[in-house]
């Protein structure tokens, strides 16, 4: 590939910003990692878990928009969206519907964030039930 | 004779009542402890721990800790760094200002967005959080940084050492790195 085209990740580049020789001995031999080091990123990775965890909670996104579309305002997102606020949240039984999800979506999205080949499954699924509405 | 007694109707509504407000003093705690800035706290979570690339104006990929959609629509990020001090880096500001530029110039069909131009470093430290504003960098040094990067990885320039020579006691790339440990 060419490299002034190939695609660059943004720890990637920020490692400039530390250290250039760092950033590029890095591509040509294995990091050596303390044990001191490894522990300060297990934390940092249980750190982030947590937050997201807490924050999609919190949030009360839609589970679908966070987990399977990875992004609140994906068209298929809004789809759904306009079909429970004017078809779903009309009805008594919708509302009910409405408010399960609300229950069990939090602790789905949880679990679809550690699955993403279930996330594709669901997405494909969805996908078809966006196209049938 | 009903079904469900008119008690017991009562009773589910105040055990639903009950949920709710605990939820809400346990998230009201939650933004405390947090310190969350007021502008985000009233923002709508936008995206967490999502994958995001582009390849316009430059092919670049990451994954964003969180943003924030605000009430004007501008789109805030937020990183998250574990760290021993609460100290933000120039490599933290260079990760914000990537994530900018992958944001606002997402390909076709995701509708463009648009970022402000600051973001904040959440800095946790020994279970303290604290949230850092950092002001990002335009789109062009972006742009220029990634092109250094490709002439360096081109070797076709020299790879400059860290301004910081303290840095080098702890790098992990120390043995192979010809200048001495401060």
């Amino acid at each position: 590939m060419d490299e002034s085209r190939r695609p660059i990740s943004a720890t990637e580049l920020a490692e400039l910003g530390a250290c250039e020789r760092r950033a590029l001995l890095k591509l040509e031999h294995p990091e050596k990692v303390s044990w001191g080091r490894r522990m300060a990123r297990r934390r940092g990775d249980r750190e982030h878990l947590r937050h997201h965890h807490r924050v999609v909670r919190y949030s009360r996104p839609c589970f679908i928009a966070t987990a399977v579309y990875g992004d609140a305002d994906a068209p298929s997102v809004a789809t759904l969206r306009g079909f429970r606020d004017q078809v779903l949240l009309r009805s008594r039984v919708g509302t009910a519907l409405v408010w399960l999800y609300y229950c069990w979506s939090p602790a789905l999205a949880r679990r679809l964030v550690k699955h993403p080949r279930l996330c594709r499954v669901l997405q494909f699924f969805l996908d078809a039930l966006v196209r049938w509405l | 004779m009903a079904l469900i007694s008119p008690e017991t109707l009562a009773l589910a509504a105040l055990a639903i009542a009950a949920y709710w407000w605990w939820r809400r003093v346990r998230y009201r705690s939650w933004q405390r402890r947090e310190h969350m800035p007021a502008e985000l706290v009233a923002a709508r979570l936008w995206g967490s721990e999502k994958a995001i690339r582009t390849r316009s104006p430059v092919p670049l990929f990451g994954r964003i800790d969180q943003a924030y959609r605000l009430r004007n629509g501008q789109i805030v990020i937020v990183d998250t760094k574990t760290r021993s001090h609460d100290r933000v880096y120039r490599s933290d500001i260079i990760q914000l200002s990537v994530y900018r530029l992958i944001i606002t110039h997402r390909p076709w069909p995701l509708p463009h967005r648009d970022v402000a131009p600051y973001g904040y470093v959440r800095v946790v430290q020994n279970g303290h959080v604290q949230y850092r504003r950092v002001d990002l960098l335009a789109f062009d040094e972006v742009v220029s940084l990634y092109r250094r990067y490709a002439q360096l990885r081109g070797h076709h320039l020299t790879p400059r050492f860290s301004r910081n020579a303290g840095m080098c006691r702890g790098c992990s790339m120390h043995e192979h790195c010809e200048r001495p440990a401060a």
